[in-house]
């Protein structure tokens, strides 16, 4: 099993008066190649789960496993080398580094696993021309339309292989025709075997997923 | 940034003139003989009831005495001088008049640009010859050689046996040093000759040069000692050395190298405060960057390392700046003074050194504040 949650809470401003519960005891697990959305209204908690199964937050109760390991109990440093070398986000406002050419923000996960320059170059080209972008290596994001954008975004989440691919509303910014086409990656990905967690409001987008879990109010509400 | 620039060209402009300067001075004291000692009788020690004798109590039997006894002490030369003028045909000018024997160059370090100085005959006989100096050669002969000429020394003839090299005192005029006269205006005749044109046999003052420089304080107390001991007490004397003018130069340089570190010290620190800032608007504007970097794996460390490489790299680039115009500086003022001046490397890097340092301690505190931002929070940020 790559994801198993267990009793997951998280509470924000706990024992003060603006105490938030935004996870009651969540239980979930994921598999190797599975295909998961995370659906609900705003506010559910299916941003808030994504981020803590991406390493990004803590769970304030109750586990979280990562291919066996805790990561609610690891360190800051830890969690920074399972972000770089386990996990790649995608997210609905694309989140680039505006300063940076497109190839140098697919290569900057590799620049944090201190990768030598020529398997940078060559794994940041191979993706990017992989995902139509050939064209595009040393344009800043500015110059880019958003579909190319989010396209740099996923290459820069493939860029080390990942286990898992997190992706908070992908589709969010795009227009209709875009969105389409970064599904359409999403589901070659996962038929050659990477496992995606998505989290959508829009039951179009997550009718790509072949498995739906519902939140409302912080809880499961349906899983199929 | 530009605090750093500027501490950086004072340090340099600065640190380059302080060295420049001793040079320079240090050459200008050389060319009057570094070991020297001037003896002459004292108006500020002298003890009640001394100040209505006359003259100095000076004879030229002390110098034999002093040369005898005293083996820290190498030349002895005697001086008296006075000003005079001087005519050649229709054309006048003041000039200081020395009377003096062929010691006197040596220890003065005087070189002739033509004819000879004084030698022991001169003396011996009696003879009206003189050197000149080149201020008074260009106001009596113009651009002629002055060698073999006749002149007139207050009503005096006298025979033109040696043109003196030009000397520069910039530094000692400017400390009111020395005989406090122009020494190109001089005009050095021998002190017998001297002493019967102005029916006067007292010495001046004494000048002595000490066999190193190490020997200089002893030489000049024991010559002190001895005179008062063979004048009985009836005269003081004090004594001036080339040491103490040096010790001026360097106090008056010291000084300005502390203006400068100073003046450096408050642009850097000005400068540091500068860039702080600078990195604190940085590190608030690109709080959504950090959160992505930090989402791609960036570690705390990561993201510390980064933001205080820029703010040295913008530091260090004002101290680029400052080096550039700093050499400039050195170059304007060594364009004006008309004289070779070259950038002290040591300041250089000094200064550049320190401005990286600067960046580095100002950005550490903006850097730390970035590295500890939680990813979430970050990604949220506009």
């Amino acid at each position: 099993m790559l994801i198993r949650v267990g009793n997951l809470y998280k509470i924000y401003e706990e024992g003060h008066q603006s105490e938030v519960t935004a996870l009651r005891g969540i239980s979930l697990d994921m598999a190797h190649g599975e295909f998961v959305a995370l659906m609900g209204p705003s506010g559910s908690g299916k941003s808030t789960l994504s981020n803590i199964i991406g390493c990004l937050d803590r769970p304030s109760k109750g586990t979280c496993f990562l291919e066996e390991v805790d990561t609610g109990r690891l360190s800051d440093a830890d969690l920074s080398v399972i972000r770089n070398r386990k996990i790649g986000f995608i997210f609905q406002g694309f989140n680039l580094v505006s300063s940076l050419s497109a190839i140098k923000n697919v290569e900057l996960p590799l620049l944090y696993a201190r990768q030598k320059k020529e398997i940078r170059t060559k794994v940041a080209t191979d993706l990017l021309e992989s995902l139509g972008l050939a064209h595009r290596l040393h344009h800043l994001p500015t110059e880019l339309s958003g579909g190319e954008q989010q396209r740099v975004s996923i290459a820069r989440a493939l860029s080390m292989n990942p286990s898992l691919l997190v992706a908070d509303e992908p589709t969010g910014n795009l227009d209709s025709q875009s969105g389409l086409e970064v599904m359409k990656i999403f589901n070659q990905l996962n038929q050659k075997g990477t496992t995606i967690l998505m989290v959508t409001h829009d039951p179009q987008i997550a009718s790509y997923a072949r498995r739906i879990v519902r939140f409302k109010d912080g809880q499961i509400d349906s899983d199929r | 940034m530009l605090g750093i620039t500027i501490g950086v060209i004072a340090v340099i402009a600065t640190g380059t003139i302080a060295s420049i300067g001793r040079t320079i001075i240090f050459n200008e004291l050389e060319t009057f003989g570094l070991n020297s000692i001037w003896v002459y009788r004292s108006s500020t020690q002298e003890k009640p009831g001394e100040s209505y004798k006359k003259g100095t109590g000076l004879k030229i039997s002390d110098l034999e005495v002093i040369r005898e006894n005293i083996h820290a002490v190498g030349d002895v030369t005697p001086v008296s001088s006075r000003t005079a003028w001087v005519k050649n045909q229709n054309k006048f000018t003041k000039i200081n008049l020395l009377g003096t024997d062929g010691n006197y160059a040596v220890i003065n370090n005087d070189s002739m640009v033509e004819g000879r100085f004084l030698v022991p005959e001169d003396l011996y006989l009696g003879q009206k010859v003189c050197v000149i100096g080149p201020e008074v050669s260009r106001k009596l002969f113009s651009t002629a050689s002055p060698l073999g000429q006749e002149i007139e020394i207050e009503n005096h003839a006298y025979k033109v046996i040696g043109l003196l090299r030009e000397k520069g005192r910039d530094f000692l005029s400017a400390i009111g040093a020395g005989d406090g006269q122009d020494s190109n205006q001089r005009i050095i005749i021998p002190l017998n000759v001297w002493q019967s044109q102005f029916n006067n046999d007292d010495i001046d003052f004494i000048q002595a040069q000490a066999k190193t420089l190490d020997q200089v304080e002893e030489a000049s107390s024991q010559i002190l000692n001895l005179l008062h001991f063979i004048k009985k007490g009836q005269f003081t004397y004090q004594a001036e050395t080339m040491k103490q003018y040096i010790e001026t130069a360097d106090r008056i340089l010291d000084t300005v190298s502390w203006i400068g570190a100073l003046t450096a010290l408050i642009s850097l620190v000005v400068g540091g405060v500068g860039i702080m800032n600078i990195m604190i608007s940085s590190v608030m504007e690109r709080t959504r960057e950090i959160g992505i970097r930090k989402a791609v794996g960036a570690t705390n460390t990561d993201i510390l390392f980064q933001f205080v490489t820029e703010s040295a790299m913008i530091s260090l680039l004002g101290g680029l700046a400052g080096c550039f115009l700093g050499t400039l500086v050195v170059l304007s003022v060594e364009f004006l003074i008309d004289k070779p001046l070259a950038v002290s490397w040591p300041h250089v890097f000094l200064a550049l050194f320190v401005s990286a340092l600067v960046g580095i301690l100002s950005g550490y505190y903006p850097a730390r504040r970035a590295s500890r931002l939680d990813p979430v929070v970050a990604l949220r940020h506009d």
